[in-house]
């Protein structure tokens, strides 16, 4: 592999635009995450803003796009709102940001290889999920709107037959080229990781942010099909008249409705996991880079990442329950998902044990790292309810659903996006973010952040069902006003928050001081190189002697780590390959 | 908790906004919320079963809560207590032998079997005898011991069909209300659902259950209310049902027995006059009986498919 260093690309297109460099890549995957994350929040805000002040427009923005409307986001934009914010963020932000952005950038640079194992693939991967983009964007200015059935989008309310128009249909081919675009990604990821770690880096000698991308990877590679499979059928529902998710009482050709809910949760429940299982990866190096001491259990924890991969194509079905599936099914999935408890509780004792006696530097990625393990304790625990069919029975489709799913897959997965943007940053721009305005930015996150979940996890203990723009048609949800207030005032602190985070990303970028090629004091392979690496990465391919998490080995002596290319004849002094 | 009684005052949810950069001083106030005393749990339970899930979740909370307690404490303790010290060194610790593996794990199965254990116990318990212990359908030929009623829910309102006088569904004096849902108190009420349009989820927080209605298919939910739960309560639709879903709400009143009498009796008198009347007509007009549309109920399913 090493005779393959192709000359560095010239002009500007192929270095920028239809780049083959998985760091540029990367970092195209990362904008992109970066606008949909603005704007999918944008629309958070004005869903909060409409529950909490009915009658009031949301300021400025209101006033500017619905101006037809008084101001007022109308129940159907608000129905468009809340579908979109949810695809947005999901396929749209948190997925190119961790899986398309760092995905990219770590594992070539992580596993010490020059690029991935199909650039051109790589690339393509990129510009289906651009084609995704332009699909969804455009399924706002189509007629009737954008799809506005939920992003779950149960037929037959997907059906034309109550959503007519394309924009339903839009989001079906975008969803389609989000599935293919992953699936190629997933591909390459799987590959390279088999065939490309440098020579000496066994599967547990990998840093676990590789673990966790990998097993993603995998999770997509077997998933994502299957919901681009049962987005075909939906589109040819719409366009051709076929009946696969038409039910025979429509007076029409039956399918069934419910193959969509299965379909789609088959899916479904694994996506959580290839959501979570980069963010927990990072996590879980992050708190040993910061903690200053090897990674407690790194083993252990890497088999509990894979023994939740496996799990998690098994209990699709709690999602489930009330729709009348069969008792003894709905038991079975009862069970295996309250058995994710027992690799979960493994996650949170080793990284607990990692910090415990460590030597913290609690600078931003480490905090970010703290608040994912604060904020995904919450929203694990409270999945625990959920699981369990006597308390999902009136739990289900209430907001305590929408805030336990927040806590995981927002709360938890977003920070362990910061964490990653402050810690590899510098890597990436070969500038420093400012440490003090990042740890504003976490500690005026961290505190409204919680209380908008949990604030949505006891509306929805006392009754507050899902997707209502008002509460005022129920007289036993009108005692929760106040309490959804109070949510939307911390929802817009959370927001204004994040400006702190804009201006330091752009602050940074352009004027933060010049990185050195290892800020951290991290023994994985990225940080032997210059910051930001140059084309092709490695000049020389490192042996591997040493695994990921050596810190405070006292074998060394003038520091308190040690790179895993170092010779373990001369370890510390930075070895045959340092920079 | 008790901070959290009082709405938020005006000056802070403004601070609040103005916070976020886009509130510019418009001028115009934000409406506080309707000074209704604020509930952080569940409505009234009503239901003979509903107790059940308050319990469980009680329990499950109390459970959670000491292992949350001591997560924040360890991360906060570590947080100042191990913070790095000027040319202080990290124990070396990797906790790779198999001693710290089989640790590990046999912790993790402590706490299923602590934590989730008692859970899937109860709810498996619950589920099995209560929940979804429905009354024997097929001994079920009067409204007796087990009312039955049939839910058609469609965009956005709840159909609801009494078997009327002659205990058969889908016949001439069957009684059928909109939004109106009642039950005689104490009695067991045997539900099947469908939807007419798209899916909608029948949801009664005062009996803690809900249930799919699914178009194309029969479910069924069953509840039993308390001698003491007479009063009007609302039914919610909890599933995505179109842009008009958060107003699909009906009402759902339990009726003393004398009530229930009452109603029900005075409807199936009605019911049973237009009968009669419809059947006068059908026998003059032979050529129009098969356009009734008085027929969007079904026979009751005596095995339904679950
Ligand atoms: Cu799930
Ligand atoms: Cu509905």
């Amino acid at each position: 592999m090493d005779d393959h260093i192709h000359p560095e690309p010239t002009s500007f297109i192929s270095k920028y635009i239809f780049s083959h460099d998985h760091k540029v890549i990367a970092k195209q995957f990362i904008f992109l995450g970066l606008f949909g994350l603005l704007f999918g929040g944008v629309m958070a805000m004005i869903i909060r803003w409409t529950i909490a002040y009915p009658g009031e427009p949301f300021p400025v923005l209101g006033k500017l796009l619905f101006s037809d409307t008084n101001g007022l986001l109308s129940n159907d934009r608000y129905a468009m709102f809340f579908t979109m914010h949810g695809t947005i963020m999901i396929f749209f932000a948190i997925t190119p940001i961790l899986i398309g952005g760092f995905g990219n950038f770590t594992i070539p640079l992580m596993i010490g290889a020059r690029d991935m194992a199909f650039p051109t693939l790589n690339m393509l991967s990129f510009w289906a999920y651009f084609v995704s983009v332009l699909f969804l964007a455009g399924s706002f200015f189509v007629p009737g709107g954008a799809s506005a059935g939920g992003w779950v989008a149960y037929p037959p309310l997907a059906s034309t037959q109550f959503q007519a128009g394309w924009g339903h249909t839009f989001w079906l081919f975008a969803i389609y080229f989000v599935g293919a675009s992953s699936t190629m990604g997933a591909i390459n990821y799987i590959t390279t990781v088999i065939r490309l770690r440098a020579p000496g880096m066994g599967w547990f000698d990998m840093p676990l942010t590789i673990w966790g991308l990998w097993l993603t990877a995998v999770l997509n590679a077997l998933f994502l099909p299957v919901l681009t499979g049962g987005a075909i059928l939906m589109i040819l529902d719409r366009v051709a008249g076929t009946h696969f998710y038409t039910a025979a009482s429509l007076g029409q050709k039956g399918g069934d409705p419910i193959l969509w809910q299965h379909l789609f949760w088959i899916f479904g429940h694994p996506e959580v996991y290839i959501l979570i299982l980069p963010a927990w990866g990072i996590v879980s190096d992050l708190l040993s880079f910061f903690s200053r001491k090897p990674a407690f259990g790194y083993r252990v924890t890497a088999c509990a990442m894979i023994a939740i991969t496996i799990l998690s194509a098994l209990v699709y079905g709690h999602h489930m329950f009330t729709t009348g599936m069969s008792p003894m099914l709905s038991e079975s999935f009862q069970i295996l998902t309250m058995i994710i408890s027992i690799p979960a509780a493994i996650f949170f004792e080793n990284w607990l044990h990692t910090i415990w006696h460590g030597q913290i530097r609690l600078a931003t990625p480490m905090l970010f790292s703290l608040g994912l393990v604060f904020v995904f304790g919450l929203g694990g625990l409270s999945g625990l309810y959920l699981g369990s069919i006597a308390t999902d029975l009136y739990l289900h489709d209430t907001y305590f659903v929408v805030g336990h799913f927040h806590l995981t897959m927002a709360a938890a997965v977003l920070f362990g996006s910061f964490a990653a943007i402050y810690f590899w940053f510098p890597k990436m721009f070969g500038r420093m973010m400012n440490d003090t305005l990042g740890k504003i930015h976490f500690w005026l996150s961290v505190v409204p952040l919680t209380a908008v979940f949990v604030g949505m996890l006891i509306v929805g203990y006392a009754g507050h069902h899902r997707r209502t723009p008002s509460l005022q048609a129920y007289e036993y949800l009108k005692p929760l006003q106040q309490m959804n207030v109070w949510i939307t005032v911390a929802a817009l602190s959370l927001g204004a928050a994040q400006v702190l985070f804009i201006i330091n990303f752009f602050m940074s970028l352009f004027a933060g001081p010049k990185a050195p090629n290892n800020p951290w004091g991290v023994g994985t392979l990225e940080w032997m190189l210059p910051s930001p690496p140059k084309y092709y990465n490695f000049e020389k391919i490192p042996n591997i002697y040493y695994g990921p998490h050596e810190y405070g080995n006292p074998s060394v002596k003038d520091r308190d780590w040690v790179g895993q290319w170092e010779d373990p004849k001369n370890p510390g002094s930075g070895g045959p390959n340092a920079h | 908790m008790r901070l959290l009684k009082f709405a938020p005052p005006a000056y802070l949810t403004k601070y609040a906004a103005w916070l976020t950069g886009i509130y510019l001083a418009f001028g115009h106030g934000i409406v506080s919320a309707e000074q209704v005393p604020a509930r952080y749990t569940p409505p009234t339970d009503i239901s003979v079963d509903g107790h059940l899930f308050d319990s469980l979740f009680i329990l499950v909370t109390w459970m959670i809560l000491g292992l949350f307690v001591a997560m924040t404490a360890i991360l906060i303790y570590s947080m100042i207590a191990f913070r790095q010290k000027p040319g202080k060194r990290a124990v070396y610790e990797k906790g790779d032998s198999k001693k710290d593996a089989v640790k590990s794990v046999a912790f993790a199965i402590a706490i299923f079997l602590g934590v989730d254990g008692p859970l899937l116990g109860f709810s498996h318990r619950d589920v099995i005898d209560n929940f979804w212990n429905f009354p024997n359908t097929k001994e079920i030929d009067n409204d007796k011991d087990v009312l039955r009623v049939e839910v058609l829910a469609q965009q956005w309102a709840w159909n609801f069909r009494y078997a009327g006088k002659d205990g058969k569904f889908n016949t001439a004096d069957d009684i059928v209300t909109l939004n109106d849902f009642r039950v005689p108190v104490g009695r067991k009420v045997l539900l099947q659902l469908t939807s007419k349009d798209v899916i909608h989820s029948m949801f009664l927080p005062n009996c803690r259950i809900k249930r799919d209605a699914n178009p194309g298919e029969i479910t069924r939910m069953w509840f039993q209310t308390k001698n003491d739960a007479v009063g009007d309560y609302q039914i919610a639709c909890a599933q995505m049902c179109g842009y008009a879903h958060y107003l699909m709400q009906g009402s759902f009143k339990v009726l003393s027995e004398q009530q229930w009498t009452d109603w029900y009796g005075e409807s199936a008198r009605i019911s049973e006059n237009w009968a009669t009347a419809q059947n006068e007509f059908e026998g003059k007009h032979a050529e129009l009986k098969a356009r009734n549309n008085y027929s969007w109920g079904w026979e009751w399913k005596s095995q339904p498919p679950q």
